[in-house]
């Protein structure tokens, strides 16, 4: 009998290890396949299906939201090592997680758990947990899952497809009950064959987005925001019925004002401690406008941005005095503090919600995920300032690029108004400079002056504030020599730095690695800067490339053709206008003067994929001009 | 990401979370607390009341009005718990935005315990508002952060400065104080520390103390000018205070070619406890409380012999090893020469294909000891006449200042017929060859077939020169198509001596070398050394490594190649490694790679121009901010580069302005010079550039400024390309 079940043991535990074998294998093969479509990765999922489901609290009549995720992780080669992340925060909680390997055991992994920082803010409640895991041959699996509770809908604003691996199967689930009223917006979703299949579930509706085969969340440089071209579902959770009654969330516009609203109405700004202050800044001045901008120039350059964003108080402002006692706040904090400041020195001065250019929505859909910042406006005189006091070194007379063109919800009482920021006009970019060059005994040489305005002054301004002051010199050089030698340009800056009035440099260069005599002929080039040369942009990006901002360039160099030569060559003119790019880069020749003159004017911050062939056209074009040289001959 | 973040702060702070603290210990901690406060802010230390900075610095972002350092090692009487108590004290005025950014946010570890030592910590800040307003920052105001790593607490507080401005003083205390359970230990060591006086700011007054107690000894020198420490003995207290009080000190950061330990004021320093019966060892501790800063050659000579004892196993085990595997070889320089290359198997490769396919490193450093006494016993047992050296690597001081055991670095100079070093220990390191850390310094030397009774005489060890560390490369090209700026750039480099390392590692692995040891060594196939879980395990990670290498390889070359090159790359390709450089018969590491690049081939009108010059890699580019020079320049070895450029043009065309490429530039400290010709149609370009030391005294600086601008105006140099004009 014994010997009987130690066979039958034995069998069993062989045909246990033929499943294990053939399992493993399976996922050997299988890694091998995904390889092929994802050929950079070492690590990708399988499969990853997230599960959200809408429920109302018994016993607070509160809904909530679980969150179930069950991730199949695999290695695409050996010695992976990942980092699985799982975010909480005050409104979340991590209820439960596992992690298993192939053979259904515990897999060993090493786990931080706590604060983390979150971009730039100084403190807040966003928390992780992140499990190490190691998988030292290609083909290992790790089944991985977790529980997680929302326990207030309005914070689970979004939900992205990507995830940071590559995927071969991924599925999100929403199971929503027919008393509560949610909407999901698909975002982005055109160009992925994203399948929606809607079903009736016992007490409601289920929503499942499935996809097969998506690369990871990308990761290169100048992308855009995310939400402007990456699939995500939008979460609208509007209301409830509860016990016979409808119950309110955020269903409208309203509702989110009020919200905020709410928080406002809980300051305690004490404005007796900014008054000496304001008067301080105001003092003899009698234009209201200059009075606005001594305030507004003095919190953007008093307030540093340190942020605390724990709970609430990543929605709502701290005081205002408060903010002015420490020197520093977030966006809300200084918008409060200067909205006081304002009304301090008999302005109408209000609370305004943007979100700024990394968000593509307006306040059409009542959402968090609408905003991000917060500014101030000004009513005066029928005149609107729109003030933004944590963009250092900002005119009053402009708007940064972050703001533009957004939409703003400016406090009014009970209600609001909802504007729009105007868009900068182009010529406000401008980066301009006019040179003059000189060949004399040898030397080729050029002086000039540059002038920048809008947003390429204020960036300039604020780089050149972050520096030392003895490597201020070598910044402006660089500015100035663009693609050029540094070390071959002085740079003065006569008039100072002041947000208000362009930047003014005058420059000197030694240019003679721009020119080249080969035998009587002079061959030379009054292009040093070569603007976009290497911006080329791979053909394997798949995201939209972004400038970060608008651009306008010019420059006008005039050169005098020396006495004993005459012009041979020169560059074909380049002149592109395609809508959003123009390129104008030509050389005028008048008598025995040349001219060059460039003009680049670049409307939109972002070029979109379907436009990489002809950007790349255009740098080819550039660059053909740019290595192009104008050839002087010796007259005999 | 998190987790390095963590490990980073655990290192750096050795910090455990404190779980729940008694009424008592809170009302300890408060009171401790205020001690500390009181003896950084109520000292009466008049520097520190200072509130004016000198007229020349006031363009600075910040001034360092006053730095302290205090540090505590104290044994408890009867007690095995060893005190360790550092203090610092800054008082800084901050001058522009950057600074104030720089000291606005604080972060202050949470006291705990970790490896069975406690730590506290304290901290304090106020500000000093240009009107002599003080106003001390609560601590209260600081957030506390939750960190945990695999179930262990390492939390943080955080505090954000309020109410800082520009021109006011920032005024801060930072205290740590160490429990440490010696737990019948006799010996404890505390890391050896070496730093500058001079800061990123100025500094008005720096100072440094120590209080040395009961059993404690301290190692400690002075260098470069930072003055030295003065005691003032307390008998009552059994307490011993060393004092150095420096002023004046500029700020210093990012300066090319500096050895900051050598050209800089700067103090280190070593605190050891020993109980009696440890003491006694021969080490360089000296008496307890009593600061040490020289080693006679009686204590290194004793402390030698003390090591050399306890690598006697190892010796006997590569003795026998040697004896079985080369009882035929007679000539004594073969063997010292089969010996170290044996070793250098034994230690370095044995395990380098199991690392590299499972992820590891195969280069990890084993230190210069272990091979240095294993080969001196094997020597010594096979009579061959050596020394074994001793010095110090120059970035860290010269042996004269020698304090610390473990800054020695060790060698060995074997004296047959034709004496020889085998100073260099690595994968591919070859006999013969020394570490260019100790290259040209002073160092200690005894007799490697004693066995005790040394007596270390001083000699200098030799520096290699710019003929032994040569780089050569040759380029060339075709321009079929003038047209196409796409040029494909053949290159084949070779590299002798020091410059080589970095090639071998970059561009080979254990495959490109595993042949040339495999059966000489007997090393076993396919992982069988290994038990069959593991060797199954790596059979399988070396078929992926395997799968991806071409391509990993190509991607490294092009990094490099984009690296080395200042033009754009578009492909890297073909690598093939001709010659590894790993023996001393053939010590050149030659290898083939293709490169296509583009932005070198420009049109101007019916001509085209070549930037031939940029086809010698990227030479270093002096700013002007850089040619005023304090510091003597510090380099890693004397070096030469002598490269080849062969670009063939088409037939119906000519070159033109090939004499702007003959430069020539040569002076005491190196030199570029450039030859061009035209050889038929094939532009021809040689350059030579050479560092002829791996040190020159400051003055120097602008001589050497003189070929490094003559080599960087070669690369910006260019020719013409023509239609040959038909007569």
């Amino acid at each position: 009998m014994t010997e009987r079940i130690i066979i039958s043991v034995l069998i069993l535990s062989m045909a246990g290890t033929g499943i294990a074998q053939r399992s493993a294998d399976d996922a050997v093969e299988k890694a091998r396949e995904l390889r092929k479509h994802f050929e950079n990765s070492t690590i990708a999922l399988t499969e990853s299906v997230s599960t959200y489901r809408f429920l109302i609290e018994p016993k607070n009549g509160l809904v909530k939201v679980e969150n179930q995720e069950k991730k199949q992780y695999i290695s695409l080669r050996a010695n992976a090592e990942y980092i699985i992340r799982n975010y909480y925060d005050e409104s979340s909680a991590i209820d439960s997680y596992q992690l298993l390997n192939s053979k259904g055991r515990n897999h060993t992994h090493s786990k931080y758990c706590g604060h983390y920082q979150m971009d730039n803010i100084f403190h807040s409640d966003a928390r992780l947990c992140a499990y190490s895991v190691k998988m030292p041959l290609a083909g290992e699996r790790i089944d991985y899952s977790t529980i997680k509770t929302y326990n207030d809908p309005k914070y689970l604003t979004k939900i992205f497809i990507h995830e940071n691996v590559p995927i071969e199967k991924r599925r999100v689930t929403f199971e929503i009950p027919d008393n509560i009223n949610v909407e999901l917006l698909e975002m982005n979703f055109s160009g992925y064959d994203i399948k929606k299949i809607e079903e009736k579930t016992s007490t409601g509706k289920s929503y499942v987005y499935e996809i097969d085969l998506i690369d990871e969340i990308p990761t290169e440089q100048n992308i855009p925001g995310y939400l402007h071209f990456m699939p995500h579902i939008l979460v609208l959770t509007r209301s409830y019925q509860h016990n016979g009654t409808t119950i309110n969330l955020i269903s409208s516009t309203d509702d989110l004002y009020q919200w905020y609203f709410s928080l406002t109405r809980k300051l305690v700004n004490e404005p007796g401690k900014l008054v000496e202050k304001v008067q301080e800044l105001v003092v003899g001045i009698s234009d209201d406008e200059e009075k606005i901008k001594r305030i507004y120039y003095w919190v953007q350059d008093n307030i540093k941005y340190i942020a605390f964003m724990e709970g609430l108080a990543g929605f709502k402002p701290e005081d205002a005095h408060k903010v002015f006692y420490n020197r520093y706040g977030d966006c809300k904090g200084m918008a409060n503090l200067m909205k006081e400041m304002l009304i301090i020195a008999g302005f109408d001065a209000r609370l305004t919600w943007i979100g700024t250019n990394i968000i593509p929505y307006t306040y059409d859909i009542p959402s968090l995920a609408v905003d991000n910042h917060m500014i101030v406006t000004v009513f005066q005189d029928k005149k609107k300032y729109i003030l933004d006091p944590t963009e250092k070194y900002q005119s009053m007379h402009g708007y940064a690029e972050r703001i533009q063109g957004r939409e703003i919800l400016i406090e009014n009482g009970e209600s609001y108004i909802r504007e729009k920021v105007p868009e900068e006009p182009l010529n406000k970019y401008l980066e301009e400079k006019n040179i003059t060059y000189t060949l004399a005994d040898n030397a080729f040489n050029m002086e000039g002056t540059a002038n920048y305005n809008g947003e390429p002054l204020k960036v300039l301004l604020s780089r050149i504030k972050s520096l030392a002051e003895d490597k201020i010199d070598l910044f402006l050089r660089n500015i100035i020599s663009g693609s050029g030698n540094s070390n071959n340009f002085t740079v003065q800056n006569k008039l100072g730095f002041d947000r208000d009035k362009p930047l003014k440099l005058e420059f000197q260069g030694k240019m003679n690695n721009q020119l080249n005599t080969f035998g009587n002929d002079i061959y030379l080039s009054m292009e040093y800067e070569k603007d976009f040369k290497d911006l080329k942009i791979e053909d394997k990006r798949k995201v939209p490339f972004d400038f970060g901002r608008k651009i306008y360039r010019t420059t006008v160099a005039e050169f005098n053709i020396p006495n004993g030569y005459k012009l041979q060559h020169a560059p074909q003119p380049l002149l592109i206008n395609d809508g959003d790019y123009q390129f104008e880069l030509r050389y005028e020749i008048k008598e025995n003067q040349i001219k060059y003159i460039k003009e680049i004017k670049i409307s939109k911050t972002t070029i979109p994929v379907s436009e990489f062939e002809k950007w790349n056209n255009i740098i080819n074009q550039l660059n053909n001009f740019y290595n192009d040289q104008i050839i002087l001959q010796a007259v005999h | 990401m998190i987790r390095s973040s963590s490990r980073q702060f655990i290192d750096r702070s050795l910090v455990l979370a404190i779980f729940l603290l008694g009424i008592f210990d809170v009302v300890f901690a408060n009171s401790r607390a205020n001690e500390v406060r009181q003896m950084m802010w109520d000292n009466g230390d008049p520097d520190f009341n200072v509130t004016e900075i000198p007229e020349k610095w006031q363009n600075k972002s910040a001034v360092i009005i006053a730095q302290s350092n205090h540090m505590e090692y104290r044994k408890e009487l009867l007690v095995a718990v060893l005190y360790y108590n550092s203090y610092r004290h800054d008082r800084i005025m901050l001058l522009d935005q950057r600074a104030l950014e720089d000291y606005a946010q604080m972060y202050i570890p949470e006291d705990g315990t970790y490896n069975g030592v406690q730590y506290k910590f304290y901290a304090g800040y106020k500000i000093i508002k240009p009107d002599g307003r003080e106003i001390e920052v609560p601590m209260s105001s600081a957030v506390r952060e939750e960190r945990e790593v695999d179930k262990k607490g390492y939390n943080q507080k955080k505090l954000a400065i309020p109410n800082l401005e520009v021109g006011d003083i920032l005024d801060f205390y930072n205290g740590e104080e160490q429990t440490i359970n010696l737990s019948g230990k006799k010996y404890f060591s505390f890391e050896p520390v070496i730093f500058q006086l001079n800061r990123e700011y100025p500094v008005v007054k720096r100072k440094i103390s120590f209080d040395v107690l009961r059993r404690c000894f301290i190692n400690m020198k002075t260098l470069n000018g930072a003055p030295n420490f003065k005691l003032t003995e307390d008998a009552k207290r059994e307490r011993n205070r060393y004092f150095l009080e420096s002023a004046d000190l500029e700020s210093v950061k990012d300066i090319k070619w500096l050895f900051e330990n050598r050209a800089l004021p700067t103090v280190k320093f070593k605190v050891t406890y020993a109980a009696s019966s440890a003491a006694r060892l021969p080490t360089f501790i000296g008496a307890p409380g009593v600061l040490k800063s020289t080693v006679s050659t009686k204590e290194l000579s004793d402390f030698l012999e003390y090591i050399l004892k306890s690598n006697i196993l190892e010796g006997k085990y590569f003795t026998g090893y040697m004896k079985k595997h080369f009882k035929h070889e007679k000539n004594k320089e073969k063997l010292a020469r089969e010996a170290f290359y044996a070793y250098r198997n034994r230690s370095y490769i044995r395990n380098a294909e199991g690392l590299t396919v499972s992820g590891g490193n195969p280069y990890s450093n084993q230190g210069t000891f272990a091979p240095a006494a294993t080969l001196s016993y094997y020597f010594r047992t096979a009579k061959i006449p050596h020394e074994l050296i001793i010095g110090i690597p120059r970035q860290i001081s010269s042996i004269d200042n020698l304090i610390l055991e473990n800054e020695l670095t060790f060698l060995i100079k074997v004296n047959t017929s034709k004496p020889f070093y085998l100073g260099l220990f690595n994968s591919h390191s070859v006999s013969g060859e020394m570490d260019e850390d100790v290259q040209g310094t002073s160092a200690f030397s005894i007799n490697g077939l004693l066995t005790g009774k040394f007596s270390p005489k001083k000699v200098t060890l030799p520096a290699t020169s710019h003929e032994q560390n040569v780089t050569k490369m040759l380029v060339k090209s075709v321009l079929n198509d003038l047209n196409d700026d796409k040029l494909t750039l053949e290159i084949s480099k070779e590299v002798k001596g020091a410059n080589r390392m970095y090639y071998q590692h970059v561009l080979m692995d254990i495959y490109d070398y595993l042949h040339e040891e495999k059966d000489k060594y007997k090393m076993l196939d396919n992982f069988e050394s290994y038990d069959r879980n593991r060797r199954n395990r790596l059979e399988k990670q070396k078929e992926d490594y395997l799968s991806d290498r071409d391509k990993s390889f190509s991607e490294r070359l092009k990094l490099i190649s984009e690296s080395d090159f200042d033009f754009e790359i578009d492909k890297a390709s073909d690598l093939k490694i001709h010659q590894t450089g790993r023996h001393h018969d053939k010590p050149e590491f030659k290898a083939s790679f293709v490169l296509t690049a583009t932005g070198l081939l420009k049109r101007a009108g019916p001509n085209h121009i070549l930037d031939v010059g940029k086809l010698i890699e990227g030479q270093l580019e002096i700013h002007k901010e850089e040619r005023e020079r304090v510091y003597d320049i510090y380099m890693p070895f004397a070096r030469s580069y002598e490269y080849r450029i062969e670009v063939e043009i088409p037939q119906d065309h000519e070159v033109q302005g090939i004499e702007k490429l003959n430069i020539h530039v040569e002076n005491e400290t190196g030199g570029f010079i450039s030859k061009s010709s035209m050889e038929g149609n094939t532009l021809v370009v040689d350059t030579y550039k050479y560092y002829k030391s791996n040190f020159e005294k400051n003055e120097n600086w602008s001589k050497m400024c003189e070929f490094l601008d003559a080599a960087y105006l070669f690369t910006q140099q260019n020719v013409l390309i023509r239609k040959r004009m038909i007569n």
